[in-house]
């Protein structure tokens, strides 16, 4: 999977240094999004919940399959588990939970987390990048490279299921890093209904946190329809959904880090989330 | 508390109907000085080679709240597909899908009769302004929901809903 995301990687690199003139401000990671079968099931029996995995420029389009050694999923009772097996093809990846309990349950996908390298060199004002963190890249880099800047990429997508009365245990902050808090539960969003949620860094409102959301089949239609927003003071974002269906969010906030390794982290939180007919 | 007459095609004529409707409203509305709710459903006749019987709800809404108020009728098969009644299971069935004496099989195509005494769980009649709320939803079929606001403890109305595709005309009669 490393290998794959590494060519992906470096794919859009060189795409990005030709078409862009200007600044090209980060790596176009390819949005990682976890899209399960059902997101709310009703059954007195356990019940099977099937999911596909994938990372596509498209949301919900297949492209590239990672691997899922990371991924966990959590009870409503608090419990959480790793995944014992999933199919992994070339374009996604997939697997089946089955809900042994009422409640909301949580699916979190951690890509690894890697590091890219953002300089200047000579007389030129284009950004270069090389995979590789602050240590690692100091003799990759040419002699004369100058505005450094290592970034911490830290890539992690989420999404819920609830077997008959939704709970919220799996969503209650943990008050570490960078952090999407539901104020509607997830399973709970109606289409021309208002959702609301609190984006957090560390425990605090994360102010400046740019959040995109985007309609599922965007292969399917020319716009793409994304709302666009970014956090103010209240780490609070809000927005109205206009059609029924799977919907993916994005979250993405650009923090200082104090390591040897990097000087920013940058953090990316997928959410899915379906949108229900009214 | 519930009350409710199928009939097979037009076995009943609708004067009949309303006739034994009234008989029960007095016989529940003596003791309990609720009002009664007659809600007369039609499940349309629909030739399809896939037809299975609609999953069917009826229920109340407060306006504002996000679970219904109570649960009038709901009729169902497979629990596994109860879901599929979105508005229902999402508003009340999650938190209780066995409502005793309101739950039972699906009903074939045809005239169905709800009757149902407005009150709250713990036998207190209910007045304002509700939402009554009727959903079915068919295998290889579509879904219909029908929404109805109405205003209890002030004496008898009548509302009639024109329908959609998996449910036909509604009316709904709040005695006095």
């Amino acid at each position: 999977m490393k290998k794959g995301f590494k060519s992906v990687f470096k794919a859009a690199v060189v795409t990005a240094g030709l078409l862009s003139g200007a600044v090209v401000s980060t790596v176009q990671a390819h949005p990682l999004w976890v899209l399960p079968g059902e997101f709310n099931v009703s059954d007195e029996k356990a019940s099977w919940v099937t999911f596909d995995v994938s990372a596509s420029h498209t949301v919900f389009g297949y492209d590239k399959s990672p691997g899922l050694e990371q991924a966990k999923v959590f009870s409503p009772d608090g419990d959480s588990n790793s995944i014992r097996t999933y199919f992994k093809s070339q374009r996604r990846s997939v697997f089946d939970w089955q809900l042994t309990q009422d409640g909301t349950y949580k699916v979190h996908v951690q890509r690894p987390t890697f590091y890219y390298t953002r300089y200047k060199a000579g007389k030129r004002e284009q950004d270069k990048w090389v995979s590789g963190n602050k240590i690692e890249t100091k003799a990759k880099l040419p002699d004369n490279a100058r505005d450094i800047e290592t970034m911490l990429y830290d890539i992690s997508s989420v999404a819920y299921v609830t077997r008959n009365a939704p709970t919220d245990s799996v969503f209650q902050p943990t008050n570490k890093g960078f952090e999407l808090v539901p104020q509607i539960h997830p399973n709970d969003i109606i289409q021309d209904e208002k959702v609301t949620l609190n984006v957090l860094i560390d425990g605090k409102p994360a102010k400046g946190a740019k959040v995109e959301i985007t309609p599922g089949g965007s292969q399917y239609r020319n716009d793409r329809n994304s709302i666009e927003l970014e956090t103010d003071e209240s780490g609070r974002i809000q927005f109205t959904p206009g059609q029924a269906g799977p919907w993916l969010m994005s979250a993405s906030l650009v923090s200082p880090l104090d390591s040897p390794m990097a000087d920013t982290v940058k953090a990316v939180r997928f959410l899915t989330f379906e949108v229900i007919p009214n | 508390m519930v009350t409710d007459i199928a009939t097979h095609g037009r076995e009943m004529t609708r004067k009949s109907i309303l006739q034994s409707l009234f008989l029960i409203g007095v016989l529940l509305t003596g003791s309990a000085g609720a009002q009664t709710v007659s809600i007369e459903l039609v499940l349309p006749n629909i030739k399809s080679g896939q037809y299975q019987r609609p999953y069917t709800a009826v229920w109340l809404e407060k306006d504002g709240e996000r679970r219904a108020v109570s649960t009038i009728a709901v009729w169902h098969e497979d629990k596994k597909w109860l879901k599929d009644l979105r508005r229902w299971w999402r508003k009340a069935g999650r938190y209780n899908p066995e409502v005793d004496g309101v739950s039972g099989a699906t009903r074939p195509a045809g005239t169905h009769l709800v009757s149902w005494q407005a009150q709250d769980a713990n036998g207190k009649p209910l007045a304002g302004d509700y939402l009554l709320c009727l959903e079915a939803v068919r295998e290889h079929g579509n879904r219909t929901l029908l929404k109805q606001k109405i205003h209890l403890g002030d004496g008898a109305r009548k509302y009639s809903l024109s329908g959609g595709k998996e449910l036909g005309l509604v009316n709904i009669t709040l005695g006095k």
